[in-house]
């Protein structure tokens, strides 16, 4: 019996060892190197959201400060990587944010850090609050940040404290701040209404860019600047490229092109743009100086060349490309042209992460519709949604979060909006009033 | 008809009466006294030993007595508390109480066990965790022995039988004795095999139930404890034994086997432990969160003794931060560590490598 626990041990180490790749792995090694002393190393651990206390942030106006812990609390839950704590659970009552916390209570209901905070109206009119993160295991403060903003803007102070939090204890880049601009779809589904419509990353302050009367599609950020681009119907087949101030609501129309210019997407700093353009049969890419107005081609050539992105850096771009037969994705850059997608189907819409590892695209297979990512050696390619059309993948600027729509079947059925984490997990839909397709996910308001 | 009968009883009655002399023509098993007797003794007591279960005195025969057979001492598990914390060291100077329990069926070693086991409790407690002797090994090796000097007798009782023809009688009547012996001795054996067979079923299945996830308690119970069960049963309960544990062999410095599994048993347990404990940082897609070695210091208890501390990090590392609090988070969420505290000794100081080999 002895012997068949040891060899138990011996199996169980060889297992992991061998399933270490996987990420949830776990290899037990080490030993007793000198007297009093042991050693080892730790591979496998829980992969679970870090359970936070988000208490109601102090104030004169309760009202207020619930609403923003509450807006905190549900940005960092949606996050998938920080769990809220149910607030009856507490059992300590935050009476001053600027004394240590009680450790051991916050503890006790399990949690591993504490965000407090306190709102107060400052004599300009205007909402200022204070935020504290502490680490209750390792009782350290992790931040501690002051904001001030329009009463009416209280939730972008939300989002800012979400944002802190979330990158001090996770470490992944911010973007709760941040807002989406996607198509409102009403009407039925062979006679729809198409407008732009714009809304904080969590579905608040939704409203509408366009009115509806030419189809609106493919909106798509400046990343630098509160400016979107996009293309409108004029007519049942004439289609041009926009670009809208988000601010002044000032739109003006990209180049003065014969044939029907579409997919259009910026520059990492704003300054230009690629698009398609359809001249005779064949579809090429262009790219345009919205300073001088001067345009270049991209492409030579048959074949429909579309879809482009440009990498963070500006120096390459991915598009799609039927020249060697099916779509699929190809990179443009100072080395010639070079194929990106490998695998079986039909690849489109590819995206290049801001944060320049991954390129997202919708891939067409078995009949359904896709995404996925893969990096941009055209490795590492792996699906994050399930179901039959998914379509449209946009990045959150952190390059973590990725937004997409899902189009249900049926005749009642039509476009939601979805957000899925890189890994494939945490897949949540974001609430919209009505249909709502081609999201497009905006820098950082700050 | 009857004749037909007649014959037939009487073939029949001639096949039986050939066969019975032909198998008693076999050359015949005459064995010395010692080995059957050895043997015989030695089952008998071992089935005593389980029917006086808790009895001190017969703990004491059967270590004794596996100690001269085939499995090595290291088989014989002594109890150990799960819980580091808890339960006080053993009363061992305590002298059993003499009368002995009344045999009841083997039971899964309590996670949490209870306050201050006696003398009395560890001897039942031992008798409970300690693994059946090998059902089939000493036997079979015995079977063996046996069946050389069975071979060797043989060889020389035909030399004594051209010799001695007149001790024919004696002989025979020898062989026949021993021949039953034999026959109760392999009795014995099976009885003995189906028994252990059925202890370790019982065993295994306590085992089963008693712990899940980490088999701790079954790390806990065999790794540590061969070399203590078997000089503690060795000893009389009275006089506690002066060295314990892994610690034991040192002093002669043969124990080196065992210093190396009680060793992977710390890192397995200290594994386990961290495996719930520790929350991976993942911040996700592409960014690896870099290794973090901690050190920190532990008291008898499993208690952390100060403040746990970073001693290694990959600093230029964007996860640096959240990895380093991930892996302090996870020690002072797994403290106190449920370690056993006669190898304190070997635990005192801690020096953890958290890898977090991220491949999502």
């Amino acid at each position: 019996m002895k012997s068949k626990s040891m060899l138990d041990v011996a199996t169980n180490r060889r297992t992991l060892l061998t399933g270490a790749g996987l990420g949830l792995a776990a290899t037990s090694f080490g030993g007793v190197s000198a007297l009093a002393q042991v050693s080892g190393e730790q591979q496998k651990g829980q992969i679970r959201p870090i359970p936070i206390a988000v208490p109601e942030f102090l104030s004169a106006d309760p009202k207020l400060g619930a609403d923003i812990a509450n807006v905190i609390a549900a940005d960092l839950g949606n996050s998938g990587l920080l769990q809220p704590i149910d607030r009856s659970a507490f059992i300590d009552r935050v009476q001053n944010i600027n004394v240590a916390p009680n450790y051991a209570n916050w503890r006790t209901v399990g949690a591993e850090a504490l965000i407090v905070g306190q709102a107060s109206m400052g004599p300009d009119g205007r909402v200022q609050v204070e935020a504290r993160v502490w680490d209750v295991i390792t009782g350290k403060s992790l931040a501690g940040n002051r904001f001030a903003a329009p009463t009416q803007s209280w939730r972008r102070i939300a989002h800012q404290v979400a944002d802190v939090a979330y990158e001090k204890l996770t470490g992944g880049g911010r973007y709760f701040d941040t807002r989406i601009v996607y198509v409102d779809e009403t009407g039925p589904k062979d006679k729809r209404v198409r407008r732009l419509t714009i809304m904080d990353q969590d579905g608040a302050n939704v409203r509408l860019l366009s009115q509806g009367r030419d189809a609106a599609i493919t909106p798509r950020f400046n990343p630098v600047a509160q400016e979107i681009t996009y293309v409108q119907y004029q007519g049942e087949t004439a289609s041009k490229v926009f670009v809208m101030n988000l601010e002044s609501g000032q739109r003006e129309i990209v180049g003065n092109f014969q044939g029907q210019s579409f997919a259009p997407r910026f520059s990492p700093d704003g300054q230009r743009l690629v698009l398609s353009l359809i001249t005779g049969g064949d579809t090429g890419l262009v790219e345009v100086d919205l300073r001088s107005k001067q345009v270049r081609n991209l492409t030579s050539g048959g074949g429909i060349n579309t879809g482009a992105c440009y990498s963070p850096d500006g120096r390459e771009i991915v598009f799609e490309s039927d020249r060697e037969g099916s779509q699929q994705l190809y990179i443009m850059g100072g080395q010639g042209i070079r194929r990106l997608s490998t695998g079986g189907g039909r690849y489109s819409t590819p995206v290049w992460s801001p944060r320049g590892d991954y390129i997202a695209f919708t891939k067409q297979q078995g009949g359904g519709f896709l995404i996925g990512v893969m990096k941009t050696d055209g490795s590492g390619e792996r699906i994050l949604t399930e179901g039959y059309h998914n379509e449209g993948p946009t990045w959150a600027p952190n390059g973590r979060v990725l937004a997409f729509f899902r189009e249900s079947q049926g005749a009642s059925g039509g476009p939601k909006l979805w957000s899925v984490d890189i890994t494939g997990y945490n897949e949540r839909q974001i609430p919209t009033p009505g249909f709502g397709s081609d999201p497009a996910w905006s820098p950082l308001l700050t | 008809m009857g004749f037909g009968l007649t014959v037939s009883v009487l073939l029949h009655a001639g096949l039986l009466a050939w066969a019975l002399l032909n198998f008693h023509a076999t050359p015949p098993l005459k064995l010395p006294d010692e080995i059957p007797v050895e043997v015989s003794i030695i089952s008998q007591i071992d089935l005593e030993t389980k029917q006086k279960k808790g009895d001190s005195l017969s703990k004491i025969e059967e270590a004794a007595q596996s100690k001269g057979k085939a499995p090595s001492p290291k088989d014989a598990p002594k109890p150990m508390p799960v819980r580091a914390v808890e339960p006080p060291p053993p009363a061992a100077a305590e002298p059993p109480p003499p009368e002995p329990e009344p045999p009841k069926p083997p039971e899964p070693v309590k996670a949490e066990p209870p306050p201050p086991p006696k003398s009395q409790d560890l001897a039942a407690l031992i008798e409970k965790t300690a693994p059946p002797p090998e059902p089939e090994g000493p036997s079979l090796e015995e079977k063996k022995k046996l069946e050389e000097k069975i071979a060797e007798q043989q060889r020389q009782d035909e030399a004594k039988k051209a010799a001695e023809e007149a001790k024919k009688k004696a002989d025979a009547e020898a062989k026949k004795k021993a021949d039953d012996l034999h026959k109760k001795q392999l009795a014995d054996a099976e009885k003995k095999k189906k028994e252990d067979a059925d202890k370790k079923r019982r065993d295994d299945l306590a085992k089963k139930k008693q712990f899940d996830a980490n088999k701790m308690a079954e790390l806990l119970n065999k790794l540590p404890d061969q070399p203590s069960a078997a000089q503690g049963a060795e000893a009389p309960p009275s006089k506690p034994t002066t060295a314990k544990g892994p610690t034991a062999g040192s002093k002669t410095g043969t124990d080196n086997v065992n210093k190396a599994r009680a060793e992977q048993m710390i890192v397995a347990m200290l594994n386990s432990a961290f495996e719930q404990c520790w929350n991976k940082p993942l911040a996700g897609g592409g960014v690896a969160a870099p290794v973090v070695t901690v050190k920190w210091n532990l008291g008898p208890d499993g208690s952390l003794q100060g403040e746990p501390k970073v001693v290694q990090t990959d600093k230029s590392n964007p996860l640096a931060d959240q990895a380093e609090r991930a892996a302090l988070r996870a020690v002072q969420t797994c403290a106190p560590f449920q370690l056993p505290p006669d190898m304190y000794q070997m635990w005192r100081e801690v020096t953890w490598k958290f890898n977090p080999n991220q491949s999502f």
